[in-house]
């Protein structure tokens, strides 16, 4: 019997060869920092997709953790002239572990409290390497960060920063894969069906979504590091509100709760600015436009799974209307069921 | 530090109260659109500040003196703001009625996005000046003087904020407004419009964001293209702190933010309030997970 899985195994191998080809048969350093800046933002898709696409939580500070891994890495190196191979587990640790205390006590709260409290979580993170002059030097940020080393090779240009992104990706894919099918994914994929029911049904629902936040937010600190060796300069730009939002968009444009969904939103995401250049200030309105035109042709995303509907026919059938505030109002119809019922009552 | 005084702290209550009254409109626009629609309008800050300015654009036309140049923006603003909302329900969230939630947020953010670039092509990035004909002077409130006009803010907002309750309880369309949000399927099978009712709900919600945008833009004196962002962020905390879908909540929650920073700007650390007010919501949320003045939820993990 064949074992039932969460993701559809899809032969990634040719994609990777031809991820590590293409810098080598395109020799353009501007075309290599843009896969250099898209590998970092794959990393973080892929990574906010476990907890935004199997636990169905919607994160608002996932940039936040991208900005712990990045400030250690730039204070770990600059103050203590540690490694690369040292601030690299350090970055993405220390930004797990905050995750996992952060987690616990907010995994009850539902959609859009859980959100705000992702918000306000990255926006703390944001304020506090913002305003804490002495160690975070404030707006003026960070420079000086050694590239990253590994045994002598020193990752100089775009094309081995690139390497390095590609690299983490590919155990990003691999270790968030191996979860999604492993029982806890499993899991994690119930309690986003219905948060109860899994619990009824024995999961563990604090654990399990503690794990893939901690996960999530792991491999996001790893990226802050490979960020901070890369920029060789850390400021508060890349860890706001507006970074994470931009994930939001990579992960709902490729396809939410799929392997490559996310990899493919990020590539598109970071490369449409640049093709768009030549527009000059529209460009960021096109952006838009754009992102709005996608998802009003495939609201599942380039790759996502499930019926397409083209809602944008005019009226939707009145049957798939109270489909999705069915699901999306499910778990806040429950709550106010009982009340109901003691209002009646009283 | 500005030492605790009486009449500096009525200043800074009235000061919190204004822009509070700002941020309770906000938050009650969100509020309302999430109430009927479940979905959340992360583009609701991008109405607020397009208003502002097809509102500064405007002013050299109205050269009125005094009130009644303010009762005319004000007016011109919940125009404004209820034609952007009905324009944007109907564009992007009709269309998405049967999508995926995450989608019809991801178009709202593309929305934000587009309208945030669009204003900063057409008007600039840079700060832009706005000032009415109209200033009130001070009001002396026992040993405090306090400018009037913040006065007029927090009444106007009040006044809104009123009016729409009256709608809410007292007419109709507020009845069917309720019903949508409580129960859309009921209410369609009861023979409401909702997809008629979605659209109202924009046009009032998006109103109250427009005239949200000239009164922040006339108590800072200021208008720019990504006011929009921080405004977004207040109401969207003041919605939350006040129980999603609970109006008065909002409300009540939008002053008290307004008031809790101002003190926390004075008092405590101008640089850290804002980080003092997001620990503080992890704090509410952590304790109270149906919001500060929200409905208890029955049911935890």
């Amino acid at each position: 019997m064949r074992r039932w899985r969460a993701t559809p195994i899809r032969p990634g191998w040719p994609f990777l060869v031809l991820a590590i080809l293409l810098p080598l048969l395109v020799q353009d350093p501007f075309l290599h920092r843009l896969l250099a800046v898209a590998a970092l933002e794959a990393v973080l898709a892929v990574s906010l997709n476990l907890v935004l696409g199997y636990g169905g939580l919607i994160s608002l500070g996932h940039a936040g953790f991208y900005g712990i891994g990045a400030y250690l890495t730039a204070l770990l190196a600059l103050h203590l002239g540690a490694p690369f191979l040292v601030t690299l587990p350090v970055a993405a640790l220390a930004a797990a572990i905050t995750g996992w205390i952060f987690a616990r006590p907010i995994l009850h709260l539902r959609g859009h409290y859980f959100a705000m409290a992702t918000l306000a979580l990255g926006e703390i993170l944001v304020l506090v390497a913002y305003n804490w002059d002495a160690v975070t030097r404030g707006p003026s940020g960070l420079p000086g960060i050694p590239r990253a080393e590994l045994f002598g090779w020193v990752a100089t240009t775009h094309r081995d920063n690139y390497y390095l992104g590609l690299a983490l990706l590919v155990l990003a894919i691999v270790v968030i894969r191996r979860f999604v099918d492993s029982p806890f994914g499993l899991s994690l994929i119930a309690t986003r069906g219905d948060d109860q029911a899994a619990a009824s049904i024995g999961t563990d629902v604090a654990r399990v979504r503690t794990m893939a936040f901690a996960l999530a937010a792991f491999f996001a600190g790893a990226a802050g590091a490979l960020y901070a060796h890369y920029i060789t300069f850390v400021s508060v730009e890349p860890f706001q509100l507006t970074h994470t939002i931009a994930l939001l968009a990579m992960v709902a444009v490729g396809g939410i709760a799929t392997i490559p969904g996310p990899i493919v939103g990020a590539v598109l995401l970071t490369l449409l600015p640049e093709v768009l250049r030549g527009l000059a200030d529209l460009r960021m309105v096109l952006y838009g436009i754009l992102l709005m035109l996608v998802i009003w042709l495939r609201p599942q995303g380039l790759l996502g799974q499930g019926r397409l509907f083209a809602g944008w026919r005019g009226r939707p059938p009145a049957s798939l209307v109270p489909r999705r505030v069915t699901a999306e109002a499910s778990s806040e119809e429950r709550q106010t069921q009982p009340s109901t019922r003691e209002e009646a009552g009283a | 530090m500005d030492s605790v005084t009486i009449p500096v702290l009525v200043d800074q209550l009235v000061s919190g109260l204004a822009i509070g009254g700002v941020y309770a409109l906000v938050a009650l626009g969100f509020a309302l659109i999430f109430g009927v629609l479940r979905v959340a309008q992360f583009a609701h800050g991008e109405v607020y500040m397009l208003v502002a300015f097809l509102v500064l654009t405007a002013l050299p036309a109205l050269p009125l003196g005094g009130f009644s140049q303010f009762g005319l923006v004000l007016v011109l603003a919940l125009f404004l703001g209820a034609t952007i909302g009905l324009a944007v329900e109907r564009v992007v969230f009709r269309p998405l009625m049967a999508a995926p939630h995450l989608a019809a947020i991801i178009s709202a953010i593309g929305l934000s996005i587009a309208l945030q670039y669009l204003a900063a092509f057409l008007w600039g990035a840079e700060l832009h000046p706005f000032v009415l004909n109209w200033a009130p002077g001070n009001l002396a409130l026992g040993p405090a003087t306090i400018p009037a006009f913040k006065v007029v803010i927090f009444v106007t907002a009040l006044a809104l904020l009123a009016g729409l309750q009256l709608v809410l309880r007292r007419t109709q369309l507020g009845r069917a407004i309720r019903a949508t949000a409580s129960d859309p399927e009921t209410a369609r099978l009861m023979g409401i419009n909702t997809i008629r009712i979605i659209a109202a709900a924009f046009a009032v919600g998006s109103a109250f964001a427009g005239a949200a945008g000239v009164l922040v833009a006339a108590l800072y004196g200021v208008v720019y293209s990504s006011m929009g962002i921080a405004a977004l962020v207040k109401g969207y905390t003041a919605t939350v702190i006040g129980g999603v879908g609970n109006l008065v909540g909002a409300v009540i929650s939008g002053l008290l933010l307004g008031v809790f920073e101002v003190l926390l700007e004075s008092y405590v650390s101008p640089k850290w309030s804002d980080a003092i007010i997001f620990a503080l919501l992890i704090g509410v949320l952590v304790l109270r997970p149906q919001g500060l003045l929200g409905r208890a939820i029955p049911q935890r993990l």
